[in-house]
C-alpha cells in the first residue's frame, strides 16, 4: 500500500514515522504550505507533493493530518478518488461533516478510519481489558481528565478558534467522549459547564449513560505552559480502576538548565518500546483491518458519535440545560 | 477547662470527637448519653467516661459545649435540648436532612442564646487554609472554576437509611466540600444540575453516586464528586481533592495526601496511614475555646444550611432531570 499524508504539522510526522515502521509506503506529504511540506519529507526522506491531486494520484491511502475544518472536504474529495482514508481527531466540527465522509467512504467502498489514538494508548487499552474480564465490575461511575496548556500559540492559532478546532470541547475532549462510550456504552444525556476566553478553555462535562451509569469529563487548556496531563478514575459494582499520568512516571530527569517548553502542541508520550507507540499501534490497526477487510476497533460511526457529545456539550453549555443525545441518523 | 459532653454515638465521627476531647488540653471530656444503651455504654467504657441513659441527664451536669452525632435526621431534637439547657452545640454535618429542620436548629440556638457551630473539620486542613490564602491573595487571578471530589467507601448502616440520613451518597458528601466553595468565595450557589446514581456500584436501594454541578452568583462554575466509589480494598476511607483553574494558574489539592503507604503480611492488607495533622482534633481546640470564651463560631448554622441546600438541589435536579435555581 502506498501512502500519502496531508498536513505536514506536528501530526503528519508522527503518521509518518509510524507509517515507515509499517509494511506500506510512506510516498510523501501535501501541504497547503510548500515550506512545510518540503521540511516533513526532507526530514523522513521522503517526496514533498505540489498539489493534492497529485498525491491522490500516487497514493492508495490518504492519511488527513490537517486542521479539523478542513477533514470533511479531504475526506470526500479522497474517498471519490477512490482512497482508503485515515483522518485525525475529531472526525469533523458538525455532524453533517460526519455523515458526509461516511456516505462518501460508502458510496466509493473505501475505508474509512478516524485515528481516535486513545483507544490504542496501552493505560487505556489494558483499563478496557480489565473491564471487560470485570475486575471491577459493570462499570458505574467514569471519570476522565486531559489538560495542558493553552496550545494556540503562534501559528497554532486554529486550535483555539472554536469555528476551526472545535476548541477544548472536541479537540481535545473528543479522545475522552470516545473512551467513555468504549468502556460504558452509549450517551443518552450531557450537561457542560465552560469557561471560554482569549487564553483558556476549561470545560467540565457530565453524562448519563444509556445504561444507567454516570462519567464525569474535564478537558483543560488553562494549565501554565510545559504541563499535560491525563487521568481516570472508574468505578463499577466490585472495584475501581485509577490511572494517573503525573503518577505513571518511571523516569524523571530534571536538570539544572533546560530549555522551557514553548507553545506548541504537546505530544504525550510515556517511554514505551518502539513497537508499543500508539501511533505505530493505531495505524498498523488501521492497515491490517484495510488489507483483511476486517471492522475497525472504532468505526466511523463510533467517530461520529463522539463528535456528537462535544457538539451536544457545546449546546448544553450555550444554553445552560442538559442535552439529550440521540441515536444517530446513518 | 471546657467541659464537654456527647449526645449519641450513632455517627461514626463520634469516635474520633471522644479521642480528641481526652487528648485536648484545658477539655474535660464529662461523657455521653446515647438512646442506644449499649452503644452509649461501650462508648463511655472505652474512654474512661460516665454514661447517662438519657440526654437529660448528661445536659443537667451543666457541660459549657455538647456535640450532636446522632444521625443526620435526629440532629434537631438533641440540639433543641441542649439549647433549652443554654448549652453550645457542635452538630455534625449535615446540619439537618430538610431545610425546615436545619432552620429549626439555628432558630432554637438563637432563641436560647447559645452557640451553634457545624462541624465541618475541612476548614480546618493546613492545606486548605493553605488554598483559601492562596485564593484570598489572588494568585490564580481570575478562577474559571473547579472540579473537586468527596469520594468514599460505602459506609454502611444507617447512612444508607433514607428516613434517618436523608439520603445517600449525594448528602453525606455534598456538604464538605460546598461548605470549603462557600467559605473560599463567600458567592452563593444559583444553580446545580446534578447526575445521581442508585445501584451503581452498591445494591443498597438508595443514591450511591452523584456528579454535582454548579454555578456560584459570581460566576464561577464547577462539580462535585459525591460517590461512594472507593471500593473496599480502597486502602483508605476515601478522600478530599479539587482543582481550582484559573487566569495564572492551577492549583490541585489533595487533603488527605500526607499518608504512609503500609503494605502488611500480617494484616494481609495495603494500607495509608494518616500523619499529617488531626483536623477533628483543631476543630474541637476551637470549639472548646468558643465554649469558654466569648469567641463565636466561624462555621455557623447558615453555612450548615447553605451547603446543605446544594444536596438538596442536588437530588431535586435529579428527579426532575434539569438544573435548579438556588435559593431553593
Amino acid at each position: 500500500m502506498r501512502v500519502g499524508i496531508i498536513g505536514a504539522g506536528t501530526m503528519g510526522l508522527h503518521h509518518g514515522q509510524a507509517w515507515q515502521a509499517t509494511s506500506a509506503s510512506l510516498l510523501g506529504f501535501y501541504d497547503s504550505d510548500a515550506e512545510r511540506a518540503q521540511a516533513a519529507a526532507e526530514r523522513l526522506g521522503v517526496r514533498a507533493f505540489a498539489s493534492q491531486e497529485a498525491l491522490f494520484a500516487a497514493a492508495d491511502i490518504i492519511d488527513i493530518c490537517t486542521p479539523t475544518f478542513t477533514h470533511r472536504a479531504i475526506a470526500v474529495a479522497a474517498a471519490e478518488a477512490g482512497k482508503h482514508v485515515i483522518c485525525e481527531k475529531p472526525m469533523a466540527l458538525s455532524l453533517s461533516d460526519c455523515a458526509d465522509m461516511i456516505r462518501a467512504a460508502e458510496a466509493n467502498g473505501v475505508r474509512l478510519f478516524i485515528a481516535q489514538v486513545v483507544r490504542f494508548f496501552p493505560e487505556y487499552e489494558k483499563a478496557k481489558e480489565l473491564i471487560d474480564a470485570g475486575a471491577i465490575g459493570e462499570v458505574g461511575v467514569v471519570r476522565l481528565s486531559r489538560g495542558g496548556s493553552n496550545p494556540g500559540e503562534g501559528p497554532r492559532q486554529w486550535f483555539v478558534q472554536e469555528y476551526r478546532s472545535g476548541g477544548v470541547l472536541l479537540d481535545l475532549m473528543v479522545h475522552d467522549y470516545d473512551y467513555a462510550r468504549w468502556v460504558a456504552g452509549d450517551v443518552e444525556r450531557v450537561y457542560c459547564q465552560r469557561h471560554l476566553g482569549p487564553n483558556a478553555d476549561y470545560a467540565l462535562v457530565t453524562l448519563r449513560f444509556r445504561s444507567g451509569a454516570i462519567g464525569h469529563i474535564e478537558g483543560c487548556w488553562a494549565y501554565p505552559a510545559g504541563i499535560f496531563r491525563t487521568s481516570f478514575d472508574i468505578a463499577g459494582k466490585g472495584g475501581l480502576l485509577t490511572y494517573d499520568s503525573e503518577a505513571a512516571v518511571p523516569l524523571r530527569l530534571r536538570l539544572k538548565e533546560t530549555e522551557a517548553a514553548k507553545g506548541g502542541v504537546i505530544v504525550p508520550s510515556s517511554p514505551l518500546a518502539a513497537e508499543d507507540n500508539p501511533y505505530l499501534r493505531e495505524i498498523r490497526h488501521f492497515l491490517e483491518c484495510v488489507e483483511r477487510g476486517e471492522e475497525f476497533r472504532v468505526t466511523a460511526r463510533d467517530a461520529m458519535a463522539a463528535v456528537q457529545i462535544g457538539c451536544a456539550a457545546r449546546q448544553s453549555a450555550l444554553e445552560r440545560r442538559p442535552v439529550k443525545i440521540e441515536p444517530l441518523a446513518i | 477547662m471546657a467541659r464537654i459532653g456527647i449526645l449519641s454515638f450513632a455517627h461514626l465521627h463520634a469516635e474520633s470527637y471522644a479521642a480528641c476531647l481526652k487528648q485536648l488540653p484545658g477539655v474535660e471530656f464529662i461523657g455521653v448519653a446515647d438512646e442506644n444503651e449499649a452503644r452509649g455504654r461501650q462508648a463511655a467504657a472505652r474512654f474512661g467516661v460516665p454514661f447517662y441513659s438519657s440526654y437529660e441527664l448528661l445536659l443537667d451536669r451543666k457541660p459549657d459545649g455538647v456535640i450532636v452525632t446522632a444521625e443526620n435526621a435526629r440532629h434537631l431534637p438533641l440540639v433543641r435540648l441542649a439549647a433549652q439547657a443554654g448549652v453550645h452545640v457542635l452538630c455534625e454535618k449535615p446540619i439537618a436532612t430538610t431545610m425546615a429542620d436545619g432552620r429549626a436548629i439555628i432558630e432554637a440556638c438563637r432563641q436560647a442564646n447559645v452557640k451553634l457551630m457545624i462541624a465541618f473539620p475541612c476548614r480546618y486542613s493546613p492545606a486548605v487554609q493553605a488554598v483559601k490564602q492562596v485564593l484570598d491573595e489572588g494568585r490564580l487571578g481570575e478562577i474559571y472554576g473547579l472540579h473537586a471530589t468527596n469520594r468514599g467507601q460505602m459506609p454502611g448502616g444507617w447512612f444508607t437509611d433514607r428516613e434517618l440520613a436523608g439520603g445517600g451518597a449525594v448528602i453525606d458528601h455534598t456538604v464538605h466540600v460546598m461548605d470549603l466553595v462557600n467559605w473560599f468565595w463567600r458567592s452563593p450557589v444559583t444553580r446545580v444540575f446534578a447526575e445521581v446514581g442508585q445501584d451503581l456500584l452498591w445494591d443498597i436501594g438508595i443514591d450511591d453516586s452523584g456528579l454535582i454541578s454548579f454555578e456560584l452568583a459570581n460566576g464561577i462554575f464547577g462539580t462535585l464528586d459525591t460517590s461512594w466509589s472507593r471500593p473496599k480494598v480502597f486502602p483508605t476511607w476515601g478522600d478530599v481533592t479539587m482543582e481550582i483553574v484559573g487566569e495564572k494558574g492551577f492549583l490541585q489539592l489533595d487533603m488527605t495526601a500526607q499518608m504512609l503507604q503500609v503494605y502488611s503480611d500480617r494484616q494481609g492488607a495495603v494500607n495509608w496511614a494518616h500523619w499529617g495533622s488531626n483536623i477533628d482534633l483543631e476543630m474541637l481546640r476551637d470549639f472548646a475555646t468558643i465554649c469558654t470564651s466569648e469567641k463565636e463560631p466561624s462555621i455557623t448554622g447558615e453555612d450548615g444550611l447553605s451547603a446543605l441546600e446544594v444536596a438538596l438541589a442536588a437530588y431535586l435536579s435529579a428527579e426532575k432531570g434539569e438544573p435548579v435555581r438556588l435559593p431553593l
